[in-house]
């Protein structure tokens, strides 16, 4: 069966609006979050959870699906909200097991795998071993440190804005621009991170 | 600095041609202070991600308080009708003596789980005359040797994270050796693979809660049980029988 059929109009619509950049992706990330939202209802009633863990849940939920979406891991095989739901159930679980410490489960905000798929293993092993011995507090804060325009910036180039996009969005005269601003922001970042 | 700053920031963008992209895998691999450097860049990446995903957060919370769908989530008031505590309370005492009659005759969640496992994945099939490493791993596993195993499933994993064999063997191992969190996390992945035509994961899921046996496992292993009954999936006899005695 075409993966296709599986899905309706509105979630092809979503799922396609989530692969562009810029607005159209912020709508279609509403889109998909208002679509499903009735999730956290049956999270509290079905699943015994209290609305604000029910809602943490599903933003998480939702969190992690864009991040697949983007990155190609949604095949359709199934209907996007079958998926979601999926998902969706499983961090029910979590929460209801109170696990916290969990560290093989699949750290959405923090996993850099992703990132590395470029590298051979022997490369990729030593980089990820070296990244998950990073200070996050610390950087984050040092983040927070760097001014507002270096932020956007990197927060732009984090989600995978092209160069160019991120030019017309901050004012930039071209994207080469964009790049040498990147790179004296983490620069910055980097001396405050780690000064010598 | 920003000159080594930009050399990885072309490799990320894919700006160098094949042969520099081989040259900058083996300076990682020879030269620790270029290493760091590229694991801060992709931390530094990482963290603005962070950012990023936090300012979603705030934006959906706006979202869900704006467009009234907090207030449709309020549970329903408790009616305090004096015939629903009757009922209610009669229901608790028939309850509490079908719980006593099969009581003393039924074994425990988790020696249901345990029993299971050992009926079930005592040993697992070995291809005959394949010697690679999945093999090497089977053969640990069935001669109890599950933290061998364990360790040679995940080498396989690491070089290919789509072997679905691979995660639930994985899965097996670390639940023969009571390693709960991982055996749960390599099921997880697991289920995520929805090209499997059947997929034990949620089941097994399920077995391993059970087994561990802490506050909350037994509800979340009743919950996963009932998915497997209603979506039909591997398992569901059993989910079935199971959810009978919960």
């Amino acid at each position: 069966m075409n993966s296709n059929q599986l899905l309706h109009a509105a979630e092809r619509e979503i799922i396609n609006g989530l692969l562009e950049t810029g607005n159209n992706r912020r709508k279609s990330e509403e889109e998909l979050f208002n679509r499903f939202a009735y999730f956290i209802n049956e999270g509290m009633h079905k699943q015994g959870l209290l609305q604000e863990q029910a809602f943490d849940a599903y933003v998480d939920t939702i969190l992690s699906a864009i991040e697949k979406i983007t990155n190609g891991s949604f095949e359709g095989r199934s209907s996007l909200k079958t998926w979601v739901y999926q998902i969706y159930h499983n961090k029910c679980v979590d929460l209801l097991r109170k696990t916290s410490t969990n560290k093989y489960s699949i750290n959405r905000t923090l996993s850099i795998s992703d990132m590395l798929t470029e590298l051979s293993d022997p490369a990729k092993s030593i980089v990820q071993q070296l990244s998950e011995q990073t200070d996050w507090e610390l950087l984050q804060g040092k983040l927070m440190e760097i001014g507002e325009s270096c932020k956007e910036m990197l927060m732009h180039w984090a989600e995978g804005t092209p160069d160019k996009e991120i030019a017309e969005s901050m004012g930039y005269k071209s994207a080469d621009v964009v790049k040498t601003s990147r790179l004296r922001c983490l620069e910055k970042l980097r001396k405050l991170f780690k000064p010598t | 600095m920003v000159d080594q700053l930009e050399y990885i920031d072309d490799f990320f963008h894919g700006k160098l041609t094949e042969e520099d992209a081989k040259l900058f895998e083996e300076k990682i691999k020879s030269d620790p202070s270029f290493a760091a450097d590229v694991a801060f860049y992709v931390s530094a990446r990482q963290s603005a991600k962070k950012l990023v995903e936090d300012k979603k957060r705030k934006r959906y919370k706006e979202l869900y308080h704006s467009n009234g769908l907090s207030h449709k989530a309020k549970k329903a008031p408790v009616r305090q009708l004096w015939y629903v505590a009757a009922a209610a309370m009669a229901a608790a005492i028939v309850t509490a003596i079908i719980i006593g009659v099969f009581y003393f005759d039924s074994p425990s969640t988790q020696e249901m789980a345990k029993n299971y496992v050992n009926q079930n994945y005592h040993e697992l099939p070995v291809k005959m005359g394949v010697e690679d490493e999945m093999q090497k791993g089977l053969s640990l596993y069935n001669n109890g040797d599950y933290k061998g195993a364990l360790a040679q499933f995940e080498s396989v994993i690491a070089k290919d994270k789509s072997s679905s064999s691979a995660r639930e063997y994985a899965g097996l191992a670390a639940l023969k050796v009571a390693e709960y969190d991982k055996a749960l996390g390599h099921f997880r992945e697991l289920e995520m693979n929805a090209a499997l035509f059947s997929n034990p994961a949620v089941f097994l899921q399920a077995v391993t809660l059970m087994e561990r046996n802490q506050p909350g496992d037994k509800q979340a292993a009743k919950l996963l049980l009932q998915q497997v009954v209603a979506k039909n999936m591997e398992g569901k006899e059993t989910a079935h029988q199971w959810l009978k005695k919960f």
